[in-house]
């Protein structure tokens, strides 16, 4: 690991009153925050794009423009390296560059950081200098062979790095693409870090998982061959081939490839060799409880190698309504079932994802739901009547285990809410946090309650036996707001850092951006951190954290004894200066 | 029996054209499986040869061979081993035109020669018998390379690159091209393409920015469709011949700009 966290306390200079009591909305403020909603777009945000190693201005660089409501603005430098977005509202806005091959990051970061900062924009105002630094991607190339030496075309290479989500850490890919005629591939637009190569034979991942059918393993798999294909099917050797460099069959056992901002590494050349997958295997059961026969599973990869297998669970094959994977390669899979209760197919749904290593997996159940049993709920706020239309809103039910991977996939995980504020979902069940997106910057959950359950950061029990009908969403006006600045060594006020915000409660850190949040500052170099829950929190500001880090349980427990206790009131706003004291390389 | 025994004449012309004297691959057939034919009904004849790769003279592996016999409506297919060998058994008596290909190689049928422009040959499969000897020296197919710039002579990534086939006309008719499917390729970060596998034949090189399959197109923002070398009109491109086991290198295409608009 190349950059740690902070030495030093980080001392709070000043903690003032969290107590921020008068209310922010009378009905006259309301009308007032209307029209300012409306009329205050005459802001702008002006800078350049430079290109580090030569000092010069680049051009084609695109710059999109995030504002916290409403649609992503994208434009284009010219040949001056300029660029200018206009009829800005007033708010925060989160800017990115990008430009293919190259890397760009605030003008201001000290390091390349893909992690943007915020531009706060006063009501027609115009920030200028919001500039940007480019410097050349990393790349990794070289040539892929299979057991015979011959050259594989058309393999699906890929790089991986390590990154943490709520679920935890994760080895995801992050680059891919397909060697040539040659055998040779390129992996470029690459951050600097330490990436794990990979490749899969093309044959192993269009034609024998796409088409399950051309192989001679398929009569492992519960689906008919096609006739066409015959006995000819025994006459081919087996293909399932991959490797990661220098040859080992697993992104664990990888040897890892150092990447730096501008170099190119060549030379990672490897074999791929002929393996055994670990299998996949579980039962169907229908919304009684019985065994699903006649579904229809299908295993999808979550990763780079896109593919979809799909097999049945006839009444022949499988009475009990098990199925059978006999390889998989391994890495993130989402697993649905499909059942026909009544005469339509796909009346009764299952759907969870789970990661695959070197181990068979067994005994993977899928309980299906019919659609007739519906969750419902209803969203009201804690006072004030929302000033935005609830079309915009969609409730999410996360199942903390899967995390973002069921949203790849067409399966019902959210759904819209309604122009009476109710919202109803179907298919769901298993253990899920509610989660509401598409509110306003200055809207947040205050609760969500159970009949008389506060169920804000637990998790529901879904069970489709019992479907829920009076969940409620309460929404607030006045989220908690914690905001301040960061004096460096000297004092002098920092204008490049990140404040991790993250419970003290360790059980918690999960569940961002509830408990833990990250936040670089503005073009004043003040931080903002808004929607924490009510809490015993710690505050660290850090001069570089690695892209997803700050998500990873150990770097917030390294990072606790250095932090610095806030609590955070309902609905208070806190201002805290926090110091930041020099780095240590370890 | 005569019919096989002239089929055979024209792998071996190729042979003495594309690679030089070398062992002819039937040989390995026969010492590679020997005896592994499975016992054939009385009535079901066969098909077996090798595949060689022409410009190496190597066995090729994982050919996919397939015979279609549109008389009796017959398709069957099969891979060539680690020798490089085939053998299709149990076919019904009849011709069939048999056909190798292979990703990034020419796609022969048996007896075809691009560069002799002579055409295929079928092989007509009689009850109770094998025709040995069908045999392949397949050559890679063309290979089309180069860079894409911008005005600015700038290396343009994501841009996607096609080859496209001609299609004849007559007339006053404009000519007009279709992309060969397969050979679509992005440029990488350096602007470079990479088009393989195409058959012998004549194609226009078009380059397209902003395509569906680019993930940011606002990156090619003010960048136009270009036929290479630079021209947004097929009428003023240039064709090139391609031809099996050649590459065809710097075909570097200039991105046309949109006049300036707004800003």
């Amino acid at each position: 690991m190349k950059i740690v966290f902070m030495i030093g306390l980080v001392t709070a200079l000043s903690l003032q009153g969290s107590a921020h009591s008068n209310r922010r909305h009378t009905s006259s403020a309301q009308a007032a925050s209307d029209t300012a909603r409306q009329l205050a777009i005459g802001g702008a945000i002006r800078g350049r794009a430079i290109e580090v190693s030569s000092n010069r201005p680049m051009r084609r660089v695109v710059v999109s423009c995030v504002p916290d409501e409403g649609q992503t603005i994208e434009t284009t430098t010219g040949a001056d390296g300029r660029y200018e977005i206009k009829n800005l509202r007033a708010g925060r806005y989160t800017l990115r560059a990008h430009r293919s091959g190259y890397l760009a990051s605030p003008a201001r970061a000290k390091t390349v950081s893909p992690r943007p900062m915020p531009i706060d924009v006063a009501a027609g105002g115009t920030v200028e200098n919001v500039d940007f630094k480019v410097v050349r991607a990393g790349a990794i190339s070289g040539r892929i062979v299979d057991d015979f030496g011959d050259v594989v075309v058309n393999a699906r290479v890929t790089a991986r790095r390590w990154l943490f989500t709520g679920a935890g850490r994760r080895l995801q890919v992050v680059a891919a693409t397909d060697t040539d005629d040659l055998g040779e591939y390129r992996l470029s637009d690459l951050t600097a870090c330490s990436y794990h190569v990979g490749a899969v034979h093309p044959s192993s991942a269009a034609e024998a998982i796409r088409t399950v059918s051309s192989y001679r393993f398929t009569a492992d798999y519960p689906v008919s061959p096609p006739k066409t294909i015959g006995r000819q099917t025994a006459s081919r050797e087996t293909h399932v081939s991959w490797a990661y460099f220098p040859g080992v069959p697993t992104a664990e056992q990888a040897q890892r490839v150092e990447v730096r901002e501008g170099r190119d590494i060549s030379g990672i050349d490897f074999g791929l060799a002929a393996l055994r997958g670990p299998s996949v295997s579980g039962t169907v059961l229908d919304p009684r409880g019985r065994p699903g026969i006649d579904a229809m599973v299908t295993l999808t990869s979550a990763g780079a190698e896109p593919f979809t297998v799909g097999a049945m669970t006839t009444p022949a094959r499988s009475p009990d309504g098990s199925f059978h994977f006999p390889w998989v390669w391994p890495g993130e899979y989402v697993l649905t079932a499909h059942l026909r209760v009544g005469r339509s197919v796909g009346d009764a749904f299952a759907a969870r994802s789970f990661v695959v290593g070197g181990e068979d997996i067994g005994n993977l159940n899928l309980v299906t739901i019919g659609a007739g049993e519906p969750f419902r709920g209803r969203i009201r706020t804690d006072g004030e009547p929302a000033d935005f239309s609830p079309d915009r809103l969609r409730v999410r039910l996360v199942s903390p285990e899967t995390d973002d991977l069921l949203d790849r996939l067409p399966v019902p995980t959210s759904s819209l809410v309604r122009p009476d504020w109710t919202f109803e979902l179907t298919r769901i069940q298993g253990l899920r946090l509610v989660r509401v997106d598409g509110l306003p910057a200055d809207w947040a959950v205050k609760a969500v309650t159970l009949g008389k359950r506060t169920m804000t950061d637990a998790l529901v029990e879904i069970d489709p036996s019992a479907p829920i009908a009076d969940l409620t969403i309460i929404l607030t006006n006045q989220p908690t707001e914690l905001s301040g600045e960061v004096l460096g060594p000297d004092d002098e006020r920092a204008m490049d850092y990140a404040v991790v915000a993250f419970a003290s409660d360790r059980s918690r850190w999960p569940f961002a951006p509830r408990f833990v949040q990250l936040e670089r500052p503005n073009q004043d170099g003040r931080f903002r951190i808004r929607g924490l829950a009510p809490g015993d929190y710690l505050l660290a500001a850090v001069e570089h954290v690695e892209e997803t880090e700050w998500r990873d349980p150990e770097f917030l427990a390294r990072l606790q004894p250095l932090a610095t206790p806030v609590t955070v009131k309902d609905g208070a706003r806190a201002s805290i200066t926090l110091r930041l004291v020099g780095e240590e390389r370890r | 029996m005569t019919r096989p025994m002239i089929a055979r004449a024209a792998p071996l012309l190729l042979c003495a054209c594309l690679a030089g004297a070398t062992a002819h691959p039937a040989s390995q057939a026969r010492t590679g499986s020997p005896g592994t034919q499975p016992a054939e009904k009385k009535d079901a004849g066969g098909i077996r040869g090798c595949v060689v790769a022409a410009d190496t003279g190597r066995p090729l592996r994982e050919v996919t061979v397939q015979v279609i016999a549109t008389a009796i409506g017959v398709v069957r297919s099969t891979w060539t081993d680690a020798l490089g060998c085939y053998s299709l058994t149990n076919l019904q008596a009849a011709r069939y035109v048999v056909q190798a290909s292979k990703l990034a190689y020419a796609t022969l049928q048996f007896g075809e020669n691009p560069l002799l422009g002579s055409t295929g040959t079928p092989v007509q499969v009689s009850d109770g018998k094998t025709v040995p000897n069908v045999d392949f020296w397949l050559p890679k197919g063309g290979v089309i390379t180069g860079r894409v710039v911008d005005d600015a002579g700038e290396p343009v990534p994501n841009v996607l690159v096609q080859a496209m086939d001609v299609v004849p006309v007559s007339g006053d008719e404009q000519p007009r091209a279709f992309p060969h499917a397969p050979s679509a390729r992005k440029t990488n970060d350096l602007g470079r393409y990479r088009l393989f596998g195409l058959p012998t034949g004549e194609y226009y090189v078009f380059a397209t920015p902003g395509s569906q399959a680019a993930k940011k197109p606002a990156e090619h923002e003010g960048l136009l469709s270009t036929y290479f070398p630079g021209s947004r009109d097929l009428t003023a491109a240039t064709r090139l011949l391609v031809t099996a086991g050649q590459e065809l290198q710097n075909v570097d295409i200039v991105l046309a700009a949109a006049p300036p608009s707004r800003k």
